[in-house]
């Protein structure tokens, strides 16, 4: 009797999560699937139509526009991080004694909710209410910050915002992986003349491989998901300047009724997302081969 | 627990027979929640069972709309912002005809059609609210030696003035429907409403194309140079307030600005004044807020949705609602007793319009859904974007016409 419930408490114990999240995850990815393939409007209907949603999305600017929107906002969203994060957890890593504290100032942005993040940049990137004028009222009168009223600079201010919340994570990450490396390599690194800058380059920097993985998978689906952040800064203006993808998509498929075109960018968005992930699973599973 | 796992599968419409009628809507505000008041009293005193579920914001209360039909347990009543044939083509509808016999010799024509789905009745008009006004600081006009403009030139020339003077002529709010309202001032000041119709609604591709639309979008994207560089992200209200303050002397939106203008204490004719939009002479063009009704669930809910729809349009009970939720009574012969001077032009034009055939429904209301944001992803990128030209932009409203579903 024991030995029974041995074996399968565990199992019966995880079903009914492994349930819920087959048929909350999978279960409406699949439906969200066969809803771009149908006509799709207000309500979901099962009016087959191929691949229509696909190219009604490939034809309107606004989804390319908000493609190319990412691609920038992506490229951005993960240097930045990557080279801010590294430089602080490098500079936190020289044994100071505040470091505790100096870490928790860095992380904290991290705790915020992204809502919060936009709605507070967007009064402080105000061209008019925010730092603009406290820059015009300590005396240079001429000072003019509008980025988020010009269509070519709004993206960026998503730039500034996400990169100001997620730098310390990428610090984190880093300062752990430089943390990791055995005492005893550094030691010998020392014994052999190698200090400061060429400790770093040729020791501890080739270690942080998985930490860069690691904070680049955690990165990239962050920046393709974005929506929150647009929803709360700049609503994806002006005009659609600052769109991003995952706003599209929300706007077509609750706002204007085109449940099977909102689908269509959802199941592209899905694409982008696994592009990501999957070779980083597939190199991990081979190097788990070769290991065992 | 067993009750929660019913309510998940749907089971509840079994066990709805004897219930309420449901109101679905998005009034959540001060004003609103008054006129939400009102209309449960009005359907109190009709001895009709009356309940509400309300929902902030119209997105939310439309997705859980759609959820209640998908999971079969829809409301008898709910807020409409969209055409009458957008649900009447997705679920079934009510049928009110018999109450509505009398509505046509008191409502304008273009209102009593957008009521019916398939020649049925369907949904119960509350209040009208007018588009097309411009609303201008007087005090601040005349200090600079300018009266109101009543057609788009002397609008530009005022503007050039003011904008010297360092006064903003045009306050404007950051949200799409502001700039988009603007589009539809310039073509109906400049086209009319037969232009309007034949260009917008039925998207004639020679009206579309043609030479008269593009100086439209010229002198719609010439507007932009009389607004400021803090439009992004403001709120309507915020802009009247720059207009209440003297520090925008005009703004162009619709008839629920004049409740900020009489909270600020202000009288219209002397500190401020609601003329129509330029070139619009007393053309009304408006929106409606209507309830719309679903297919009862059983023939006594049948039975009270027409009282109710019957007790909501009796002229007493349709007037109050417009005075507090702002704009007009729906029907032509309403007593304006104890309305402002904005109102009363206001209900004037739409009266004198219903009699002449100029009387012109909101274009979102006209059109299909997927049209009208089509339009609109147009106008807002074209107003935002220096390098779009006219013709751009002339190309892509072509194309957006086309976008049907």
């Amino acid at each position: 009797m024991k030995s029974y419930l041995e074996r399968w408490l565990p199992q019966l114990l995880l079903a009914p999560s492994l349930i819920v999240c087959l048929l909350f995850f999978y279960g409406f990815m699949l439906w969200t699937g066969w809803i771009s393939l149908t006509r799709s409007g207000m309500l979901p209907s099962s009016d087959f139509v191929g691949l229509l949603q696909y190219q009604r999305l490939f034809a309107d600017e606004r989804w390319l526009g908000s493609l190319g929107n990412l691609a920038r906002f992506a490229t951005l969203f993960v240097i930045i991080p990557l080279v801010l994060g590294l430089l602080l957890a490098i500079l936190l890593d020289q044994k100071l004694r505040a470091e505790g504290a100096l870490r928790l100032i860095y992380l904290h942005p991290m705790a915020l909710s992204l809502i919060v993040t936009g709605t507070v940049w967007r009064w402080l990137l105000d061209p008019q209410l925010g730092l603009a004028l406290g820059v015009r009222e300590l005396g240079w009168t001429s000072f003019r910050f509008d980025w988020l009223g010009d269509d070519d600079l709004a993206l960026y201010t998503l730039v500034i915002a996400a990169v100001w919340q997620i730098s310390g994570f990428v610090m984190a990450v880093f300062l752990a992986g430089l943390r990791g490396v055995d005492e005893a390599i550094v030691q010998a690194a020392r014994l052999d003349g190698a200090e400061g800058f060429t400790l770093y380059r040729r020791i501890l920097l080739p270690t942080l491989g998985p930490s860069l993985f690691s904070a680049l998978l955690v990165l990239l689906p962050a920046a393709i998901k974005s929506f929150d952040l647009v929803v709360a800064l700049t609503d994806g203006g002006p005009g659609h300047a600052s769109e991003l993808p995952a706003l599209y998509m929300f706007q077509m498929a609750f706002e204007r009724s085109r449940l099977g075109l909102g689908a269509a960018s959802a199941m592209v968005l899905l694409m982008m997302v696994l592009s990501v992930a999957l070779p980083y699973l597939y190199a991990r599973q081979r190097r788990q081969r070769r290991a065992g | 627990m067993s009750r929660l796992l019913m309510a998940l599968f749907g089971v509840l419409p079994l066990l709805a027979a004897a219930q309420p009628l449901d109101f679905l809507h998005w009034w959540t505000s001060g004003s609103e929640a008054q006129t939400l008041a009102e209309l449960r009293q009005t359907a109190r005193a009709a001895g009709v069972p009356w309940q509400e579920s309300p929902v902030a914001g119209a997105v939310n209360a439309n997705t859980l709309l759609k959820t209640r039909f998908l999971s079969g347990h829809p409301p008898a009543l709910a807020q409409l912002d969209k055409a009458v044939a957008v649900w009447g083509e997705a679920v079934p509808l009510a049928d009110l005809s018999e109450v509505a016999q009398g509505w046509r010799q008191v409502l304008p024509t273009v209102i009593a059609a957008e009521l019916q789905y398939q020649g049925r009745t369907v949904a119960v008009p509350i209040n009208v609210h007018r588009l097309n006004t411009l609303w201008s600081n007087l005090a601040l006009l005349q200090r600079h030696g300018l009266e109101v403009p009543r057609t788009w030139e002397a609008f530009f020339a005022a503007g050039d003035r003011l904008k010297a003077a360092g006064v903003i002529p045009l306050a404007i709010g950051g949200s799409v429907g502001q700039k988009f309202s603007v589009f539809a001032d310039v073509v109906l000041g400049q086209g009319g409403p037969q232009f309007f119709r034949r260009a917008l609604v039925q998207g004639d591709a020679a009206l579309l194309a043609g030479p008269e639309m593009l100086q439209m979008l010229r002198d719609f994207k010439r507007v932009k140079a009389y607004t400021d560089a803090g439009q992004a992200g403001r709120d309507w209200s915020v802009a009247t307030a720059l207009v209440i303050q003297g520090r925008a002397a005009m703004q162009l939106t619709g008839d629920w600005a004049n409740g900020e203008f009489l909270k600020a204490g202000r009288v219209a004719g002397r500190d401020y004044d609601c003329t129509t939009a330029p070139g619009h002479g007393a053309l009304h063009y408006f929106e409606f807020d209507r309830i719309l009704f679903f297919k009862p669930a059983s023939a006594q809910q049948a039975d009270e949705q027409k009282r109710l729809a019957a007790a909501l349009m009796q002229p007493a009970d349709s007037t109050r609602f417009a005075r507090i939720k702002g704009g007009i009574p729906v029907r032509v012969d309403a007593d304006l007793a104890g309305f402002n001077a904005c109102a009363r032009r206001s209900h004037q034009d739409f009266k004198a319009g219903s009699a002449n055939g100029s009387l012109t429904l909101a274009l979102g209301a006209q059109l299909p859904e997927a049209t009208h944001g089509a339009y609109r992803d147009v106008i807002s990128a074209f107003w935002a974007s220096d390098r779009m030209t006219a013709e751009q932009a002339q190309q892509r409203l072509l194309k957006a016409s086309r976008v049907i579903d």
